[in-house]
């Protein structure tokens, strides 16, 4: 019995039957047939017999393993998989033992080629013809199919389990979707709730609706709230104020003192702060907010998530609603820079303290400049106590507070060191320094050796101080405790100083050009953090400097990470919804203002209904007619529901049955809305609405199952086809109405154009892209962020924004297929082209840039989601890239090596010093290696000078990155430029060829076999004598038999 | 055409796809419990002796004095020795006697929580999720996953308890247990309306109530679906029918199980005494008395088969909620419990280790019951495996998380030993073998990588 091995007991079942029927079906190839047996008999016998019988022949049969039993006939025996077994253990060098004998090379070849070539005889007898299989909606076609059903934006399918791959990488497979029980219920619920969404009762319900409007001194004598915390920015409540608006968008007025203490007991549960956000990036003016362009964070832990520096976010605690549509709007403006002279303090991070310790006195080794303050002459001591020359904490959980005054010679910047005890990072130690109101939070991590001693330095940070008197504090929960503290002249080329000292015109200068963007979130403020979502694509503000207009972003609530609904948590930090912003003009560098963001209010309104009762209610509740029955009116609303949920007319006694459940149930609901409303929860749990479900057409059928010619599909399936391949939802009403003509098939071309027109058709590009392109590598990689600083969580958004945009380009402008190779142009914004090293991209929005020659870029093989999602995080991965390609690209995927394939062997000499290509070479000479991998390294060896996120590197530990290589048909190329010009040449047609290949399987919904090749092979025929336009392919796949049958 | 090589990939493919297979032991059990209906109780489709699970949680880790230190001997949570020759501290000496029913695991951590500071790990205890970057991605915990599967054998799927009641929020969490999507389940935590909603005649048949309404329209929809498909199957492709007979597999087991919730309700309690109970502890002056009110609630539904499933947080993280509180209130100290776990005065390790013992007497009070009460398979103890532990180790250090396991002797447990692992041990592998031990013999949890070589038998 041919079986695949595989782990679940489900695979086991499909492959068998499959193959089962296959052998009685398949298409017979004698010939190869007879080679294998001829080949047998002279050559492997004998090669068996000399090495392996020994032990697994007639006379012992070491592990079970006979061989000389095993059936040569891979097509009608049944031994089969024991040879696969049999190739992977001499695959794997595990055979022979390494006391024995070994095979020679050509011994070894001959054996693995004669198994791979019985594998593939089987493989070919086992393909039956194509047999199109009830595909159910998978997870994401579930969601767009709901979301335009119901008109409601919620990610309905994030609770269902995941969907599976297809072995060519798609998970819109009739054959491995499978409907669990977990789905069952799933679907139950999740109509369940959704319905509760779309279907409304009574009036309009109250929205929430603040406005926060900031400016210095606008909330005195206005109640507001402040939230601290660790590292908590909080605006000072003076400087904002909080406004409830009624209906119509004007603040409400207070009919009584009841209403008035209402309304302020609601404001002391709003703030405004700018948690994490450095201080010299931000400023409250007379006219609003003023925001630098935001720096990234870093992406290590433990961290602070706070998100970008600087962020502002309203804060409400327990004060918003949990679900509906969210509007938020930013009134906003192009900002100006301020002048510099005043205080601020800053985090300093990976700086080295500017003072040392006498090794014998534990004290600070005054040096000029340096003023020092010891513990014990501070003053306004809070839960601190002696300890030798220190101050430590009495209870180390409570905040602490010393006070010290300082005298400043000369204005500038100052670094902060503390000389105290070391603490283990599990006591969590932290510092909070402050200035005025100023605070800036530290916690400071240890090593192994500074533990070890008894006194530390710790740098705090930084303070631009003006010449005079002025006090600071040092203390906060966990706090270290210290002996002394210093501060130390920062030295004048250190970018802080730079930019401080460099005129402020000058700055401006240099972003008058530029314009800021807005950029806005939701999410939960967490104990060192936050856990957010953007949502909404950013806006560039426009207009002149101080002209204010008003910027309108649109979310859905369900859909961000939203604070869960508490059962009476009343702790001081928790409940909290965060809805906030940044100047999305990026920075990579801290001496960088960016154009300035000036912002003057943000307003948040949820749920958002602009029009009552909302589209999701009217479109199943349709004007009812005078006189209308219960029974006629309820019969109505549920067929025409049944219709568009079916994406078919449903015959009458299918919605005659949805009637009668109506009816049968009505009596237990208050109201005819809720009574209709659980026919229309099993309608949306009926079969013929979560699968695809395509009824052959009447009478063409032909009698006795003879199915060589396939009955076609009706219009019906036609449209569900089409508006799944090319928007991943259901038809539209126009696709629905000519299939009803019955005249879809006969608008075919022009239907398809304009469904390649829409804009919906992003819904299948990055699907499409995703699992073709493995975009999800991208997702899950994890790179070294102290190795590549640069690559923020930013760039690896943009960079799959980038393919995904590249492609809908290509459908766009109906590009050749060669583009997808080499192409003049990239597809950028700012903070990826900046990224790339590619200047004159401003803002965030991704447009067309062209690319000089010799730029590296152009094509998806030098794009970062590629080359990034085929590293390992630090180096360039060239066999992933390698396989990615052959299997992506040139639809050839290798073999997967064989089980305990051993690794890269670090016990030879010198092998940590080499690169990757050498180490893979020191690989290929290993015996047991070298045949696959002649086949596999050199395609991955050409992208060498791309490092592990996808940047030009033409040197790698110290020497020349060398990218050349001998390709398997004995062309030698160096470099990602000759591999483009080889793949555009001679590989010209694998490649388009692949192209056709996948999108013809996504398109199908099913693995493409060997019957398929003259339909691939005509599509390629009619799009090259066609300028091999990419939406040929779309056209030549629409127009296929397959897609018919 | 060159692209041959799929008859290789298909191993690959599948298994990819294990997410597949995930459905099948589902089903396959669902199928299995029916044949064993003729149990020994009147339950419907009870396949034999329960197993059950308890997950019982203490936060801020544990006191481990170092080993220079001179309270080391008498105060750290972990015992000395190792394998069978290992013996208790002060610390865990309330659990003494059942010490042929007890291991202790060390040096054991939930891998993406390393890194965490131990408050926060404490969201990931039962789950091994990922909340390390800023898009929190909590996942499904093992008690879930396990009630999963038990619940077509008791009236509820599970009970999730508390201290404090609710969710609390994302890093400081008040509950233990997490859905299939990664999102809280709220816990209960008022022992009286625990009560009168679980056992009580009045609250019962106000809950069955509302049960039975939402199962009796989960049922009639799921009705009309299945007649639907049939009807549909009818006007199929032959092509299609076998991809329509797993749709109705699926629906069949999703009717029995809610034939089966529906089936429990007409069932009444099994008796029970509640006479030993005490319903309104107050947590303010008897700390003692309210974490064994809801000890002995847990008892209870164990003894009436009301749920296999229990978590159990004491007290919260990071000194909120109540339990920060019962240092003071139980043990008369100055401090709470957070305070305490940073403490570094004199005296600190035994104050620590003090309170540390008296989480064990409370739970040693618990085990007690449980080697006392009985149902008709014995012990309650034989058939129910009690996790017990915290998600650090000393204060805010996420590994070594201080581990115990107690019962289980008739789920195939063995016990009796102290060993302790390296990093290459994820703590996953505690909870997988915890799901193995109650039947649910799933490949993998989070990110485990086997089974705890030893504790099951065979």
């Amino acid at each position: 019995m041919l079986t695949s091995v595989t782990s679940g007991a489900a695979v086991l079942v499909i492959s068998t039957i499959a193959i089962g029927r296959a052998v009685m079906e398949g298409p017979p190839s004698p010939v190869l047939e007879d080679t294998l047996q001829t080949t047998y008999r002279e050559t492997i016998r004998p090669i068996l017999s000399t090495y392996c019988f020994g032990c697994h022949g007639p006379g012992e049969q070491k592990g079970g393993v006979q061989l000389d039993e095993l059936d040569p006939d891979f097509v009608k025996g049944y031994d089969a998989e024991d040879w696969h077994y049999a190739l992977d253990v001499v695959q794997g060098a595990e055979m022979p033992p390494s006391k024995a004998k070994q095979l020679s090379d050509d011994e070894r070849r001959a054996l693995v080629s004669w198994i791979e070539d019985g594998l593939e005889a089987a493989r070919r007898a086992s393909t039956g013809p194509p047999s199109p299989v009830m595909r159910r909606l998978n997870r994401s076609q579930y969601t767009n199919t709901l979301q335009d059903l119901l008109h409601l934006g919620v990610n309905f399918g994030d609770r269902l389990p995941g969907d599976a791959r297809s072995k060519s990488g798609f998970t819109n497979n009739g054959e491995v979707l499978l409907a669990s029980p977990l789905h069952i219920e799933g679907y139950q619920a999740i109509a369940r709730a959704a319905l509760d969404e779309a279907i409304v009762t009574g009036e309009r319900p109250e929205s929430v609706r603040y406005r926060v409007r900031i400016g210095t001194g606008l909330g005195r004598g206005h109640v507001g709230a402040e939230t601290g915390g660790y590292q908590s920015v909080p605006v000072d409540s003076d400087h904002f104020v909080i406004e409830i608006l009624g209906a119509d968008g004007r603040p409400r007025t207070p009919k009584s003192d009841a209403e008035e203490k209402a309304m302020d007991a609601l404001r002391r549960k709003i703030s405004i702060g700018l948690r994490g956000s450095a201080q010299d990036r931000f400023r409250v003016t007379e006219d609003g907010l003023v925001l630098y362009g935001a720096v990234p964070h870093k992406e290590v832990a433990p961290g602070a998530w706070q998100g970008p520096s600087p962020n502002v976010k309203l804060e409400m605690q327990r004060v918003f609603p949990e679900a509906g549509d969210l509007a938020m709007r930013v009134r906003a403006a192009r900002g100006q820079m301020w002048d510099s002279a005043k205080v601020v303090l800053l985090d300093m991070p990976d700086r080295a303290p500017m003072v040392e310790l006498d090794p014998d006195t534990l004290e600070i080794v005054e040096r000029p400049g340096t003023i020092v303050t010891r513990a014990l002459t501070t003053d306004q001591r809070k839960n601190l106590v002696n300890e030798g020359d220190s101050l430590v904490p009495i209870d180390v959980t409570k905040p602490s507070h010393a006070r010290f005054g300082i005298k400043v010679p000369e204005e500038g910047f100052y670094q902060i060191d503390l000389a105290h005890r070391p603490v283990a990072a599990d006591a969590m130690p932290s510092i909070r320094v402050g200035i005025g109101k100023l605070t800036l939070d530290l916690r400071p991590t240890m090593s192994e050796a500074q533990l070890q001693e008894s006194r530390v330095l710790t740098t705090v940070g930084a303070a631009y101080l003006l010449k005079g008197s002025t006090h600071m504090t040092l203390g906060g929960a966990f706090f270290t405790g210290f002996s002394q503290v210093a501060l130390t002249p920062i030295e004048s080329d250190h970018p802080l100083v730079v930019a401080q000292s460099s005129k402020r015109e000058e700055l401006e200068a240099r972003v008058a050009e530029l314009l800021p963007a807005l950029r806005v979130y939701a999410g939960t403020r967490t104990d060192d953090g936050m856990d957010y979502r953007t949502f909404a694509e950013p806006q560039e503000v426009v207009g002149d400097v101080g002209e204010f207009r008003e910027y309108t972003f649109h979310g859905r609530l369900e859909n961000l990470p939203i604070p869960e609904p508490e059962s009476g948590d009343a702790e001081i930090l928790s409940g909290f919804l965060l809805l906030g912003l940044w100047n999305d003009h990026l920075v990579k560098d801290r001496k960088e203002p960016g154009p300035p963001l000036l912002v003057e209010s943000i307003e948040v309104e949820a749920p958002y209904h602009p029009i009552w009762p909302p589209r999701s209610h009217t479109d199943i509740f349709v004007p009812r007619a005078d006189a209308e029955s219960d029974s006629d009116y309820a019969r109505r609303v549920i067929g025409r529901f049944a219709d568009r949920a079916f994406r078919r007319p449903a015959e009458p006694e299918v919605t005659e049955r949805y009637v009668e459940f109506w009816e049968s149930i009505r009596a237990d609901y208050p109201t005819l809305e809720e009574s209709v409303k659980e026919a229309l929860i099993a309608v949306l749990c009926s079969p013929r609405f979560l699968f695809l479900t395509e009824p052959d057409l009447a009478g063409e059928e032909a009698p006795g199952g003879d199915v060589t010619e396939a009955p076609r599909i009706d219009e019906w399936s036609l449209a569900s086809r089409l508006s799944y391949f090319l928007w991943n939802s259901a038809p539209d009403e126009r696709l629905l109405s000519l299939a009803r003509a019955g005249e879809l098939r006969t608008h075919l071309d022009a239907e398809v154009q304009r469904m390649l027109e829409d804009p919906r058709r992003r819904r299948f590009l990055d699907v499409f892209a995703e699992e073709w392109l493995r975009l999800d590598r991208l997702e899950q990689m994890t790179i070294d962020p102290h190795r590549y600083p640069a690559f923020t969580r930013f760039v690896k958004r943009d960079m799959r924004e980038e393919t995904l945009a590249f492609l809908d380009r290509l459908i766009e402008e109906d590009l050749p297929i060669a583009r997808l190779i080499d192409s003049d142009f990239a597809m950028l914004n700012q903070n990826l082209a900046e990224f790339y090293g590619i200047d004159g991209v401003p803002g965030p929005h991704f447009r067309p840039v062209a690319l000089p020659p010799g730029s590296g870029r152009g094509g998806l093989l030098s794009q970062g989601a590629f080359l990034a999602g085929h590293s390992d995080g630090v180096q360039p991965h060239p066999i992933k890239r390698a396989v990615w390609l052959k299997d992506r690209i040139l639809g050839d995927p290798p073999p997967p090596p064989p089980p305990n394939v051993p690794s890269l062997d670090p016990t030879t000499p010198g092998f940590e010093k080499l690169t990757l290509k050498e180490q893979l070479e020191v690989h290929r000479n290993s015996p047991s290696c070298r045949d696959c991998h002649a086949g596999i390294d050199p395609y991955g060896v050409a992208f060498e000078r791309y490092s592990a996120v996808g940047l030009y590197e033409p040197e790698r530990k110290g020497r020349p990155v060398d990218a050349s290589t001998t390709l398997p048909d004995g062309t030698a190329i160096d470099g990602l430029a000759e591999l483009k010009a080889y793949l555009l040449d001679v590989a010209r047609d694998d490649v388009a060829l692949s192209v056709i290949e996948h999108l013809y399987a996504y398109a199908l919904g099913r693995d493409v076999s060997f019957t398929d090749e003259d339909d691939l092979h005509a599509i390629l025929q009619n799009v090259r004598s066609n300028g091999s336009r990419i939406r040929k392919v779309i056209v030549g796949i629409v127009h296929s038999p397959a897609f018919h049958r | 055409m060159t692209r041959t090589k799929s008859w290789h990939l298909s191993r690959r493919t599948f298994l990819r796809g294990a997410g597949v297979a995930v459905t099948m032991p589902y089903l396959h059990a669902m199928e299995n419990a029916l044949p064993a209906a003729a149990a020994r109780r009147a339950t419907p489709e009870n396949p034999g002796a329960p197993r059950r699970l308890v997950h019982v949680y203490f936060p801020n880790g544990c006191s481990l004095p170092d080993e220079k230190d001179a309270a080391n001997a008498k105060w750290r949570w972990f015992p000395s020795g190792q394998g069978r020759d290992f013996q208790l501290t002060e610390v865990l000496k309330p659990l003494e006697k059942h010490r042929s029913q007890l291991s202790f695991l060390g040096g054991l951590s939930h891998v993406k929580s390393r890194e965490l500071l131990g408050h926060l790990a404490g969201d990931t205890w039962l789950t091994g999720g990922d909340v390390r970057f800023d898009q929190y991605k909590n996942t499904m915990s093992v008690d879930q996953v396990a009630a999963q599967e038990l619940k077509k054998y008791t009236r509820y799927p599970s009970l999730v308890l508390s201290t404090d009641g609710g969710v609390g929020y994302k890093s400081r969490v008040s509950t233990l247990s997490f859905g299939p999507t990664g999102k809280p389940i709220a816990s209960e935590h008022r022992q009286r309306a625990i009560f009168e909603r679980y056992f009580s005649a009045r609250g019962g048949e106000q809950s069955s109530a509302e049960r039975r309404k939402s199962l009796a329209q989960g049922k009639k929809i799921v009705d009309l679906v299945l007649e639907d498909s049939h009807r549909l199957k009818r006007q199929l492709g032959k092509r299609d029918t076998e991809k329509m007979d797993e749709y109705l597999t699926s629906l069949n087991a999703v009717e029995e199980q809610v034939k089966r919730n529906e089936a429990w309700l007409d069932i009444p309690m099994k008796p029970f005494s509640a006479e030993h109970l005490n319903l309104d502890p107050n947590p303010r002056t008897a700390a003692k008395d309210y974490l064994r009110a809801t000890f002995d609630l847990i008892v209870l539904a164990l003894q009436t088969d009301l749920t296999r499933v229990v978590t159990y947080m004491m007290a919260r993280e990071d000194g909120m909620g109540f339990g920060d509180n019962f240092p003071k209130i139980a043990l008369g100290l100055n401090k709470g419990h957070h305070t305490i776990s940073h403490d570094n005065v004199e005296g600190h390790w035994e104050e620590w280790g003090r309170y540390d013992q008296w989480f064990a007497q409370q739970f040693g009070y618990f085990i007690d019951r449980l080697a006392t009460v009985e149902d008709e398979h014995g012990p309650l103890l034989d058939h129910t495996l009690c996790l017990y532990g915290a998600c650090c180790s000393t204060t805010h250090n996420a590994r070594n998380y201080p581990t115990a396991l107690v019962g289980g002797r008739a789920m195939g447990v063995q016990h009796g030993r102290y060993e302790r692992y390296d990093e290459s041990t994820p703590f996953s592998n505690v909870l997988l073998t915890m799901l193995h031990a109650a039947g649910v013999k799933k490949e993998s949890f989070s990110d485990s990588t086997g089974l705890i070589p030893g504790l099951l038998k065979g």
